[in-house]
């Protein structure tokens, strides 16, 4: 009965990856004082190298709500064409002068479709602001593999149906400092032990440009 | 030091300005010029001025606590990449709780050009701005039209740190008060110019700590009790009898170099809304006399 139960078990585990059977990782971001890290973006690189071509068109979306860009953090594979509706009744301009995409669109007026979509063809960190209210501030982070999360303010992220087999896992943050250990390899997808992979990083505590006017004047461009 | 020629080549120069500033507003409706964002700031301040007068001996100072209210409600207009044009009406309204003489109100219009070397928080900027407006009081001789024009260069250095450079003409026509008898000019006639810088750092994400200072060269007027008002004549042209502060006293117009100091905190409950406190003091000098006064305010000021 044993020996026929772990033929079966042997059985399941060598078909499933061919049957294209996928599993779900789990990680979670800490900083050095415990606390969860949000917006920190998870990419599973399988170690083979290989990577699929999507199917489709791969879009996303970066909206701009109360002067404000939504998300802060949108990670994208390369290829990826992000849209930018504007939700307010005010204009907005986008521009980015980052290595991995510089591009400008133009003021454009509220409403969906408005903004020339843009399309990122290269690995990076892209970093978003607009002319008109400098504390606008996003980051697109571009990669390579179609498997990657962002943590939410549980400082949890899952990426769905990544196919087993062994991966690099990396860890990104937009206030990431240098001294963090970002990547841990090789992790066996499909091997239970493996399936959650947590991350403690230092984060800078950066600062954006602050909004509500300050005592004397001065503070945010006119 | 402002001779007469001058003062009136830069009031000229300075309506001018407003002028032009308000045609090409006008032009810009009319040409629809892509309007990128409405301008709704509002405050609300109360304070304590320990010289609300300039008064120069010490038992000549009179203190007050006051309020105020003010609006300012307009759009901005986007030329092209670089430029940006703004049009405001400005409301104010300050009360007095002691001297309600001082009580007043102010409603005007400011037009403003902004020039943005490049995009990015860190791109330095130059605008040049001009405003007109009445200002009246409880006390109608203050009564009086205001002009201010100028120049303000701006430059953020990071995240944090951002710093303001402006230079002002400001002129003072006063309405109604008339002169004691041997001064027939009115004080409240006056001609100024003031450059400021103000340097602001983010100390945490919402605590935002500011310093200005700014020099002030022209006129100011001190209320005194009037005593031997000939002796006022080698240094004044312009007294008058003054009723404001609730007994009979003298106001006067003189040139002063001024000092202006302030140090402010405010901490942002939003991001359109802040608390803010204040500390000015002012220093003024003109030949042997020296006055000063001490405020603090705090305010809850809202942007839209
Ligand atoms: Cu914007």
């Amino acid at each position: 009965m044993t020996t026929f139960a772990t033929y079966v078990i042997t059985l399941l585990c060598l078909l499933l990856p061919t049957m294209g059977y996928c599993y779900d990782l789990v990680s979670e971001v800490k900083d050095g004082e415990g606390a969860l890290v949000e917006n920190a973006v998870i990419t599973a690189t399988p170690l083979s190298g290989e990577i699929k071509k999507p199917e489709k068109n791969l879009t996303a979306e970066i909206d701009q709500i109360d002067k404000t860009f939504v998300d802060f953090v949108t990670p994208i594979m390369v290829g990826t064409t992000l849209v930018f509706p504007n939700s307010d009744k005010i204009r907005h301009q986008v521009y980015s002068f980052s290595e991995a995409k510089k591009f400008e669109i133009p003021l454009y007026p509220p409403g969906q479709g408005r903004a020339t979509p843009v399309t990122f063809d290269k690995p990076g960190v892209v970093v978003l602001g607009c002319n008109i209210h400098d504390w606008m501030k996003a980051y697109v982070y571009v990669v390579e593999t179609p498997f990657f999360a962002k943590t939410g303010k549980n400082g949890k992220a899952t990426i769905k149906d990544i196919p087993p087999g062994q991966y690099k896992i990396e860890v990104w943050h937009p206030y990431i400092k240098k001294s963090s250990a970002t990547v841990k390899q090789p992790v066996n997808i499909g091997k239970e032990s493996d399936m959650k992979v947590d991350f403690v990083i230092d984060v800078k505590k950066a600062l954006t440009v602050r909004r509500a006017p300050g005592s004397i004047g001065g503070g945010v461009y006119p | 030091m402002f001779s007469l020629k001058h003062v009136n080549q830069r009031v000229k120069m300075l309506k001018y300005v407003h002028v032009v500033m308000l045609v090409t507003v006008m032009f810009c409706q009319a040409a629809s010029a892509e309007w990128a964002d409405w301008i709704l700031n509002a405050s609300l301040d109360g304070g304590f001025e320990d010289n609300t007068n300039f008064g120069i001996e010490k038992y000549m100072r009179l203190s007050d606590v006051t309020t105020s209210q003010s609006v300012l409600v307009g759009r901005y207009y986007q030329l092209g990449d670089y430029f940006r044009l703004s049009i405001a009406a400005d409301l104010k309204a300050k009360e007095y709780k002691r001297y309600d003489g001082l009580d007043n109100v102010y409603s005007g219009a400011t037009v403003a050009l902004t020039h943005k070397c490049g995009w990015g928080l860190e791109a330095p900027w130059l605008r040049i701005h001009s405003s007109a407006g009445y200002l009246s009081f409880n006390e109608a001789m203050r009564d009086s039209w205001m002009y201010n024009g100028g120049l303000t260069f701006g430059k953020r250095f990071s995240e944090r740190f951002d710093m303001l450079l402006s230079y002002n003409f400001i002129y003072r026509n006063g309405k109604n008060s008339q002169g004691v008898a041997g001064f027939m000019g009115n004080p409240f006639d006056q001609v100024g110019n003031k450059g400021s810088v103000v340097l602001s750092y983010l100390l945490t994400e919402q605590l935002l700590a500011s310093l200005g200072d700014s020099v002030y060269y022209g006129d100011v007027t001190s209320t005194v009790e009037p005593g031997d008002f000939n002796t006022f004549k080698s240094f004044t042209k312009a007294l008058i009898r003054d009723t404001t502060f609730n007994r009979r006293l003298g106001t006067y117009r003189f040139e002063a170099l001024a000092n202006e100091f302030t140090a402010g905190l405010s901490y942002a409950l939003s991001g359109h809304t802040s608390l803010n406190v204040n500390y000015t003091r002012v220093d003024g000098y003109a030949s042997d006399l020296h006055y000063y006064d001490n405020l603090v305010s705090t305010s809850i000021k809202y942007s839209f």
